[in-house]
């Protein structure tokens, strides 16, 4: 590439002008001043060089506007529904009944000391075509209510019709199953039972390759009013 | 800027026409993880014994009921317990049938079973010696009729592939006796396994 | 190059071909070193699918004697927290047949044999824990908790004591994951008796006794 040599300006005719006097500024077209103002750094900026810097000022710039922050989960409005509503969470279909609260009952749940349980009814049936654990609702239901111990492996599930431990719930069938949290007798009992349903996908995890039901997205809020049982 | 040569242009097409043709080969071609996990099945029917790798075994009665129970516990449902009766003979070892992880398969592919709410541990079976247990299902009334058994030679190892033998043994339940069976309402009682004398 | 002006100090012509394929070893050379070992190493890493062929969690490693007594040696470890080295003398004292053993006796088809050991070890040795099976002459394992009738009547014992149970020596608190011992020191040497029956018509050949996998200890049955 060839440059002009300074001091012979051309006009688009070809024609030359008079050397400038002191003082005097040619007229240039715009076009005609970026180029000069290239040619001034052409030997040390290439196009690919000015690119690099434009993506890397842009770049920059961006971070001090805050586009690189974290982006903090869209905490969208999950929908309160009525009690008794059917919700497809992944391994059940799970649908919310009644909630009380108990000292114990015999002889499925113990009485014992500074302890009180939360109890909530629900009807469950395997979706798909093979059977679920049943204790897999704890993935799918938390309950909100003070006193409960977060690290505990919470709820106990057991079956309505004969009180044994829940096992497995078979596809297409409703079974009716008692969720049961320990709450610290010293907190009170809520008036209702807030409980929030999350659905959950079957897929490969990432760690180890093996299927789970992963990726809880909370599909819904249920207020249960709560009764109190209280027959040791 | 890379000046590409007509040669260079069509190196590049011709790698990625191969590795495209490359491609649709390989996904229509069987894995060898496919094949190595093809499971092996044997088909029996009601009263026929199956041999397995760990034993064999036979499925002598179908009883249904919506309760069962043992001596120190009963169990109800809203469905049906099919109650099957099984005669265990190992081989090689003492075996515990994989009473947990067979499935009933009712025709249109639901599967049911897995640990049920009551149970009287089957096992272990001596080489030898035939053991006999009842083993509860808990189903639905509807998934009777053409059902049958998938019944593991093992349980499943903590560690490692699942259990790829398995005897699909047809419960020979026709529409009638699905229908006769849904009506029962004697609760059954789970006998303690029990060696068959000669 | 010049290819045209010959010199005397030319070295003679060596065939283009073989000039190629010796630089190329040459220049490959410490890679062509290392590709068996990082082949090993790629092997090894694809080797967990694997896992129950190499590591320890089945019985893989007998050790036999044809007679009654055998000085049993193994490693052992509890998850990963304890270990320790178990030896002991083991002798087969006795494999008879018997009505009844430990409130148990042979289902109808079925002959109940007792078996009796005699164990020996330092009093700081893990003894518990130990399981015993008959063997018959094609190898086929038989174990207890089958093919019996409770007598009416009797408690007989869930599992097989190992060890005497008012000394038994050392143990494992899973609980704490410690290793806990008996008030009482236990005895150099103790009796042990398991109950096994085996289907009619066949004669036990060996006793089999283990511990942690994957040794165990293959003993014959005697006179």
């Amino acid at each position: 590439m060839t440059h002009p040599t300074p001091g012979t300006p051309e006009t688009p005719s070809g024609a030359t002008r008079a050397p400038l006097a002191e003082g005097e500024a040619p007229e240039s077209t715009p076009l005609e001043r970026v180029k000069k103002a290239y040619d001034l750094v052409s030997d040390v900026v290439s196009p690919k060089t000015i690119g690099i810097v434009v993506a890397a000022l842009a770049i920059i710039v961006a971070g001090l506007v805050g586009g690189w922050d974290t982006v903090e989960a869209v905490d969208k409005d999950v929908p309160t529904v009525e009690a008794g509503t059917p919700l497809a969470t992944g391994p059940f279909e799970v649908t919310l009944l009644r909630a009380y609260s108990t000292d114990g009952i015999k002889p499925a749940i113990y009485p014992a000391q500074g302890k009180r349980y939360l109890v909530v009814v629900a009807a469950i049936k395997a979706s798909g075509t093979e059977p679920q654990w049943a204790n897999q609702l704890r993935e799918v239901i938390t309950l909100s209510a003070p006193g409960l111990d977060q690290k505990a492996i919470q709820p106990t599930v057991y079956r309505l019709s004969d009180g044994k431990i829940a096992g497995q719930a078979q596809p297409s069938m409703t079974t009716e199953v008692v969720c049961v949290w320990e709450q610290r007798s010293s907190a009170p009992i809520p008036p209702t039972a807030q409980l929030r349903v999350d659905q959950r996908s079957w897929r490969q995890s990432t760690l180890d390759g093996s299927f789970y039901w992963l990726d809880p997205d909370p599909i819904a809020v249920v207020h249960l009013p709560i009764t109190q049982l209280d027959r040791p | 800027m890379i000046r590409a040569s007509r040669e260079t242009l069509l190196t590049i097409l011709l790698i990625v026409a191969a590795l495209a043709v490359g491609n649709v080969i390989t996904a229509r071609l069987p894995k060898a993880d496919e094949v190595a996990n093809l499971p092996f099945v044997h088909t029996a029917a009601l009263g026929v014994p199956v041999t397995m790798r760990t034993g064999t075994f036979a499925v002598t009665k179908v009883d249904a009921s919506p309760i069962v129970g043992t001596q120190l516990d009963t169990a109800v449902t809203g469905g049906l317990f099919l109650v099957l009766t099984v005669d265990v003979t190992a081989s090689g070892e003492p075996l515990y049938p994989a009473s947990d992880d067979l499935r009933i398969v009712a025709s249109d592919g639901r599967e049911f079973g897995g640990r049920p709410p009551v149970r009287e541990v089957c096992g272990p079976a001596q080489p030898g010696l035939t053991l006999t247990c009842m083993l509860p299902v808990e189903i639905t009334p509807d998934a009777l009729a053409g059902s049958r058994l998938r019944l593991p030679a093992a349980n499943r190892d903590i560690v490692g592939p699942g259990e790829s033998e398995y005897a699909e043994i047809d419960l020979g339940i026709s529409a009638d006796a699905a229908a006769e069976l849904a009506g029962r309402t004697t609760p059954i009682l789970l006998a303690k396994p029990t060696v068959k004398g000669k | 190059m010049d290819a045209d002006a010959p010199s005397v100090a030319d070295e003679p012509a060596t065939p283009r071909h073989a000039t190629a394929d010796r630089r190329w070893w040459d220049r490959n050379k410490l890679w062509l070193l290392l590709l068996a070992p990082l082949l090993a190493l790629a092997l090894a890493a694809s080797g967990f699918r694997f896992a129950r062929l190499y590591l320890p969690w089945n019985y893989t490693r007998p050790q036999v004697t044809a007679g009654t007594t055998l000085t049993f040696n193994q490693d052992w470890a509890y998850q990963a927290k304890l270990k320790g080295h178990r030896q002991a003398t083991l002798t087969v004292v006795s494999v008879r047949t018997a009505e009844s053993e430990d409130g148990r006796k042979a289902a109808p088809g079925a002959i109940l044999y007792r078996i009796e050991l005699e164990f020996s070890a330092a009093p700081d040795v893990l003894m518990e824990g130990c399981k015993v099976f008959l063997l018959g002459p094609d190898g086929t394992m038989y174990g207890r908790g089958s093919g019996t009738v409770d007598l009416p009547g009797a408690m007989p014992g869930f599992s097989l004591s190992c060890v005497p149970r008012d000394a038994p020596g050392p143990s494992i608190d899973a609980v704490h994951d410690v290793i806990k011992t008996s008030e009482r020191e236990r005895p150099a040497t103790w009796r042990v008796v398991e109950s096994i029956a085996l289907p009619e018509g066949v004669k036990p050949t060996q006793v089999r006794v283990q511990w942690d996998p994957p040794d165990y200890a293959l003993l014959g049955v005697g006179t």
